[in-house]
């Protein structure tokens, strides 16, 4: 026989006393077919525990933590740092809301920049900030056209 | 030479002497009328600029209506001058300054003034023409010798000059102007120190503007503009427990290349930058906070 239909009769299991004894003989001469033996039988051994091993409660225990760790870590990969950053953001609003100092060196920075964009730009130029608005107080700037300063 | 000169000084003191009992008649009848009138206003000069004005007056009190090219409408009522809007009139921070009644007021005091009439024909109509001298400026009025109406009123300053010409004056009952006045709510508040604050930085600023800007429950009120000769200049105003340092924001102006100062003015702070140099700034701010 051939070593293809050695290895197919002894994975079914189909081989006669004679062919056991013929492929033997012919492990023997032939590497090939015996590191094919080797690693089927791992595998065989390794399905037979599979389906045959009962391990103990603790085994299982620890087995099972090791597992949820794992899946804890992923789940905090995927939602607990934009989480984490979340919180991170609202105590950092909180701390600038409410502390007077750091509240105070925001608006300094937003009023500068407003100021410095209309330094930049040409005379006449009204800022586009958001919080920006006609002052109620432009009736001043129609006394100044009206007015007649002699 | 003392035959050209004593008819010369005795021309002047007659047409002085005939000015001075005219310029009282036409006080008296310019304090009685009653009239709605458009005028037009020109001014010359280094902002040249023409407004069109609707007027209902009642002796030395009026209300202008400026049409074009601002609307805006104000008042002055024994001697006080009001801003109108939306049917209320409310004191204005700073007198508002008509040259018609600077000419009458001009006319009434005569005490530091130079006055000449001389008989003249303006539009086709005999018109008296009234000239007042003062330190620095020379004012030139015309009215009707018949009605007494006064048509025209030009006032000339070094370069400048304003020009203010009737087209149309109709005369009107009393009580049309005392109803119309009775239509407007008055307020006779005191106006607070940011209206005068911004002022007096609106007056000293070219190209000006005027914005509101709130940060963190802070409204700042920004005046922008050019301060003389051409640096841009924005201004800061916020009130003193607004709890906003001036110093910080003088800094961050500083630490970005611009000049700054920062002036405490009563309740208020004024926090003003600019791409000039420095002593220009604090001459201008000298200038802007002088007497106050």
């Amino acid at each position: 026989m051939r070593c293809e239909e050695f290895r197919e009769k002894y994975i079914h299991d189909e081989m006669t006393e004679e062919e056991k004894h013929q492929f033997e003989i012919h492990l023997k001469t032939c590497e090939s077919c015996r590191i094919f033996v080797q690693n089927y039988q791992k595998i065989k051994d390794g399905i037979k525990l599979l389906y045959t091993f009962k391990p103990s409660k603790a085994l299982e225990e620890n087995v099972i933590s090791k597992i949820r760790r794992k899946e804890m870590v992923k789940k905090g990969l995927i939602f607990g740092l934009p989480g984490v950053a979340a919180v991170a953001v609202s105590m950092m609003m909180v701390f600038y809301v409410f502390n007077p100092n750091v509240s105070s060196n925001f608006a300094y920075e937003k009023a500068v920049s407003a100021g410095i964009s209309l330094l930049k730009s040409e005379p006449g130029t009204t800022l586009t900030y958001a919080q920006t608005g006609n002052s109620n107080l432009n009736y001043l700037l129609k006394i100044k056209y009206v007015s007649d300063q002699f | 030479m003392r035959v050209f000169v004593y008819p010369i000084i005795i021309l002047v003191l007659a047409s002085y002497t005939f000015g001075a009992s005219f310029i009282s008649t036409f006080l008296t009848s310019y304090a009685s009328q009653s009239i709605q009138a458009q005028r037009i206003v020109v001014e010359e000069g280094q902002n040249s600029r023409v407004r069109y004005e609707s007027i209902l007056r009642d002796g030395t009190n009026e209300i202008v209506n400026v049409m074009a090219p601002m609307p805006f409408e104000w008042a002055l009522i024994d001697g006080k001058t009001y801003v109108i809007e939306d049917g209320e009139m409310r004191l204005s921070p700073v007198p508002i300054v008509d040259i018609e009644q600077r000419f009458i007021e001009l006319l009434s005091s005569a005490t530091s003034t130079v006055i000449a009439t001389q008989n003249v024909i303006y539009q086709g109509e005999p018109s008296i023409q009234i000239k007042v001298i003062t330190r620095n400026s020379t004012y030139v009025g015309v009215l009707s010798r018949g009605s007494m109406l006064l048509k025209f009123v030009k006032v000339e300053r070094n370069d400048d000059s304003i020009s203010m010409m009737y087209t149309q004056i109709v005369p009107i009952p009393k009580d049309y102007f005392n109803n119309v006045l009775k239509s407007f709510k008055i307020y006779n508040a005191t106006p607070d120190t940011v209206e005068m604050v911004v002022w007096q930085l609106i007056s000293n600023l070219t190209n000006v503007n005027v914005m509101s800007m709130k940060i963190n429950n802070v409204t700042f009120t920004v005046v922008s503009g050019m301060m003389s000769p051409q640096s841009n200049t924005v201004c800061y105003i916020f009130k003193i427990d607004s709890k906003v340092s001036p110093e910080s924001l003088v800094s961050q102006f500083k630490a970005q290349g611009y000049s700054s100062v920062a002036v405490k003015y009563k309740d208020v702070y004024v926090v003003v930058a600019t791409n000039g140099k420095v002593d220009e700034l604090k001459a201008w701010i000298s200038k802007v906070f002088a007497n106050k």
